[in-house]
């Protein structure tokens, strides 16, 4: 198995088929098919299956996802042997953040970083199911989750606790409001913008107190766009629940109060701490002394 | 059981006798007691005791003209459901998008249409590109895209809405000496913030590039997260004028040089669009506030 390989293998993964990956790689297509075919001839088995002109992964594509990706993060970590001599970190900050936790303290942390380590490039990714996270790591997909805690599965895994996460109710201007927590039972008769149900223990411990509340919700527009929801209050179209920080950041244009009862739950950092990367320590290093 | 005959049983029973009924159902006498008949035959009772002068309901008659009132009340409310919606009193629509749209122009669009229909749900889905968006409509998922004018719609309906400028918001730290506009050769030498996932963006930096490499700071998936971190001086990001400015206040906007924009429009299957598509679609061209 060639490094070569193992990076067009993937190219051809993230950029769905073969044209894509060789436009990706700068390389022509035969080139690229060339490589797949002889690491499938090597490794005695298909890696897609060719279904017209499109590829689609075999299960046993699917395996050498996770272990090419740790790959080519350990060259990388073999290219800052050389290059941490002049005592700069290069390379690879890898993580996927769950949508609702792109937010503080970690992006603050991935502004800190990036300013004390500018030859890292850093892949600020998402995922969307919770219960996969501990697996991102094992299967080496990624260096970092961030997710809501406790990880389902995550014996092994290390876990940093960042914060915890707190949904507030934010107004269009001007909404009359009286100063205070809002019980549910007193939500104002506005329409709201949501964004969809995404499952995770969050959004079901809301439902749940809405219905015990006997709160029906007049729901004007869902969207998927989650940072599209302040813009849509500010606009007018409509009350919104956002997460704390975000309601904060935006009291002096929009009418935002807590909830009453709050909906609060534990967020943080997981990672793999026997398969830490030099860019990976450098990261959890600054996570921890920013913790303290 | 059909539900006509249903109608003609209430029809005698509220004007107790055949010939008035007849007369307010423009049927004739003949035809509306054939059809109590047969209503009769295909229940197997008799819901008329016809031995007396008047036409007076046996006890089936009484509990089936129960049962009847409720079938039509359902009918009336099924009926005023479905006008509701036709009349744009109710309802939903679907919109597609991708995260290049989703502030600009989407939710301008989505609040004039609201303002004037408050009683329809919007629903936009999110997808990843232009490509995206005609999956979903092709699958159903949604009936109008918002998406890129400039790229192939073929056998679609297009409906253009906007010009969209996009320029650099640049954080403070390293908006010093940069000139205004930005000569787009200078933005190799520019850190930024950008979604390579996503792939309109993807494609705008291979535009922007002439072949040389971009500073990737952070590749970003999340956009909120990108405007903060714009904002805390990590890098640059490119971005539609007016999310530059509503959502990265502290950052400064350049236009770049030659400019960049792209037309905005709707995109919907051919064929009749429901009400409410085309009521969107008359708000989306109407520049006006439509409140």
């Amino acid at each position: 198995m060639e490094f070569r390989q193992v990076e067009y293998f993937l190219a051809v993964v993230e950029n769905d088929g073969i044209n894509g990956a060789a436009a990706a790689l700068g390389v022509a297509q035969p080139t690229v098919s060339q490589a797949l075919r002889s690491l499938e001839r090597e490794l005695g088995v298909q890696l897609f299956h060719r279904i017209g002109r499109g590829m689609v992964l075999t299960a046993a594509g699917h395996s050498l996802i996770g272990p090419s990706r740790q790959i080519l993060r350990d060259v990388g970590g073999v290219e800052d042997l050389f290059t941490s001599l002049e005592g700069e970190i290069t390379g690879r900050l890898d993580m996927a953040v769950f949508p609702a936790l792109a937010i503080d303290p970690l992006v603050d942390l991935v502004a800190q970083f990036r300013k004390a380590h500018p030859k890292v490039a850093v892949r600020f990714g998402e995922f969307r199911a919770e219960e996969t996270a501990a697996s991102l790591i094992r299967d080496g997909h990624c260096e970092f989750v961030v997710s809501h805690l406790p990880i389902e599965g995550g014996y092994g895994l290390e876990v940093i606790e960042l914060g915890e996460q707190e949904y507030w109710l934010a107004y269009p201007p001007g909404t009359d409001l009286p100063e205070g927590p809002v019980p549910l039972a007193a939500m104002p008769d506005i329409p709201m913008v949501l964004v969809p149900r995404g499952g995770g223990a969050m959004g079901d411990s809301i439902d749940s107190a809405m219905r015990r509340a006997g709160v029906r919700l007049d729901v004007g527009v869902v969207t998927d766009h989650r940072e599209a929801r302040l813009p849509m209050v500010l606009a007018g179209l409509g009350g919104s629940l956002v997460e704390r920080q975000l309601a904060e950041s935006a009291q002096d244009h929009a009418v935002v109060r807590p909830c009453d009862p709050t909906f609060t739950r534990a967020f943080g950092l997981v990672f793999d701490p026997d398969s830490l990367s030099a860019v990976g320590q450098a990261f959890v290093d600054l996570v921890r002394s920013a913790n303290a | 059981m059909d539900l006509h005959l249903v109608t003609y049983f209430v029809a005698v029973v509220d004007h107790g006798g055949i010939t008035k009924a007849a007369q307010s159902l423009y049927i004739s006498q003949p035809s509306l007691s054939q059809a109590i008949r047969t209503l009769e035959r295909r229940l197997g009772t008799t819901l008329f005791d016809r031995t007396g002068r008047r036409l007076t309901l046996t006890d089936e008659g009484r509990s089936f003209e129960v049962a009847a009132r409720r079938i039509l009340a359902d009918v009336d409310r099924a009926k005023s459901k479905v006008a509701a919606v036709r009349e744009l009193a109710a309802g939903r629509i679907e919109i597609v998008t991708y995260s290049a749209f989703s502030i600009h122009p989407v939710i301008e669009l989505v609040r004039r249409f609201r303002s004037r229909y408050p009683g329809i749900l919007v629903r936009v889905v999110a997808t990843d590109g232009p490509a995206g968006v005609h999956t979903a409509l092709r699958r159903g998922e949604a009936e109008i895209g918002v998406t890129d004018l400039s790229v192939e719609h073929a056998g679609m309906i297009t409906v253009p809405v906007v010009e969209q400028e996009l320029v650099l918001a640049v954080p403070p730290n390293l908006a010093d000496g940069l000139p205004n506009p930005v000569p787009r050769s200078l933005l190799p030498s520019i850190p930024l913030v950008v979604d390579l996932t996503n792939r309109t963006d993807a494609m705008q930096s291979g535009e922007l590039t002439d072949g040389k490499d971009l500073d990737i700071a952070v590749d970003c998936a999340h956009p909120s997260a990108t405007w903060e971190l714009v904002m805390r001086g990590t890098g640059a990001t490119i971005a539609p004028r007016q999310v530059a400015e509503a959502q990265m206040p502290t950052a400064a906007v350049r236009s770049l040089d030659p400019p960049m924009s792209r037309p905005v429009g709707l995109v919907l299957r051919a064929g009749e669009p429901s009400p409410a598509a085309a009521a969107f679609v008359a708000i989306a061209t109407n520049g006006t506030t439509g409140a």
